[in-house]
């Protein structure tokens, strides 16, 4: 995904986490995933156009989103997707193995 | 297994509505570079760096859709359509190639369905007798590595008097050519030997007469003489099935033999390999 060496890459089981997290605040449109993502993220986390599209796609062909066309805010079409029962489950439990996994990568850092 | 058929029926209607769906992505693609324009404009970029930021962010959206598409389509219902598309092309292309091949492969499939449903029928299928799964083959063991299934005549009748453990012990011996005498000399016909036990354990009715029984299986025969059973064929090619069969007499192997009975089509004796045309008495062999 994305250029080589470049920072802030994120792999994409991460990425599908955080594309979870997003849309789980409400609707939102491929443009509107990448902005929050990198806002949030105080612009640390650049999400590739060419790594998130992919990962919206499959999330829905997976069930975990379901999407439609809808009006943006500057009404113009665009496809909004929204996070499925499935998806709920699918963030909760990416979002604990991630803790574990960082707290655990934290903890082998820090020992001295 | 729920996730992954919904995943199947989205795809298939993804294959269905194919250009519909290319359009889709193309649309949600220029909405995103649209975004992405204006905000690079509110941030004070310049409209003739704009097109190349914009360039630069997003890469080739062609190569892009490329990705989204595979990961939509399923992709071997797609390869074997064209795969299919192209083989007919090329054997239209060669058309002597194509029908040797497909005679090659109409032959082979016939003669393995032959083969099969000859094994089926002999081998398989169980006896068309009654009760044939309480039929057993006994076999003389230690004598090397192959079985032996032939039983000297004495040691077989010590057998049918003396068992415990079957309620009939009864023999045959097959692959007979049995001369039979007739108007144009003598013919060989298959036949089989078989004990006094061998009609009365496989349960099958005669057409017309009787079957051979203990009476029969003795030297020099019953006191009537000695006896024969015709199979539903041989009644049919040798007597044309007159109805009074029974009584005639076949000269057998020299020896006149009395007609007793004829066994229907469907019987075909304890072996499904052996068609014997003419069943005579173990004792008289």
């Amino acid at each position: 995904m994305g250029r080589d060496g470049e920072q802030g890459d994120l792999i994409q089981g991460t990425l599908e986490m955080l594309v979870l997290k997003a849309l789980a605040r409400g609707p939102m449109h491929g443009y509107g995933v990448a902005e929050w993502i990198e806002q949030t993220s105080q612009q640390a986390l650049k999400v590739e156009e060419g790594a998130l599209y992919p990962a919206l796609h499959r999330l829905e062909l997976r069930g975990m989103l379901k999407a439609e066309w809808g009006a943006s805010e500057n009404n113009r079409r665009a496809k909004f997707y929204r996070v499925t029962v499935d998806g709920r489950k699918r963030l909760e439990a990416e979002s604990q193995r991630w803790a574990r996994l960082s707290a655990a990568v934290a903890f082998v850092m820090q020992t001295s | 297994m729920c996730e992954g058929l919904h995943e199947f029926l989205l795809r298939v209607k993804g294959l269905l509505r194919r250009r519909c769906m290319d359009r889709e992505m193309a649309e949600e693609l220029v909405f995103h570079q649209e975004m992405l324009r204006a905000k690079l404009s509110r941030e004070g970029v310049a409209a003739k760096d704009m097109e190349v930021a914009v360039q630069w962010k997003f890469g080739n959206a062609g190569r892009w859709q490329e990705r989204l598409r595979e990961l939509w389509q399923l992709r071997w219902v797609e390869n074997f359509a064209r795969d299919v598309s192209f083989a007919t092309r090329l054997l239209r292309r060669t058309p002597g190639f194509t029908a040797v091949a497909l005679l090659t492969l109409a032959l082979g499939v016939g003669a393995n369905t032959t083969v099969f449903s000859m094994i089926d029928g002999l081998l398989l299928r169980p006896l068309a007798v009654p009760h044939s799964d309480r039929l057993a083959v006994l076999e003389i063991t230690g004598r090397g590595p192959q079985p032996v299934y032939s039983f000297p005549e004495p040691l077989f009748r010590g057998l049918e008097k003396r068992h415990d453990v079957f309620s009939t012990v009864f023999a045959f011996f097959g692959h007979a050519q049995l001369q039979v005498r007739g108007r144009d000399g003598d013919e060989n016909v298959p036949g089989q030997f078989v004990s006094g036990g061998f009609f009365p354990a496989l349960e099958t009715a005669p057409l017309l007469g009787r079957a051979l029984g203990d009476a029969d299986d003795r030297k020099g025969g019953n006191p009537a003489g000695f006896a024969a059973v015709i199979s539903e064929a041989f009644w049919a090619r040798w007597f044309n099935r007159t109805p009074d069969v029974v009584g005639r007499k076949l000269t057998i192997n020299n020896v006149v033999f009395t007609v007793a009975g004829v066994m229907p089509q469907r019987f075909m004796g304890a072996d499904p390999l052996e068609r014997p045309q003419i069943y005579l008495p173990l004792a008289t062999e």
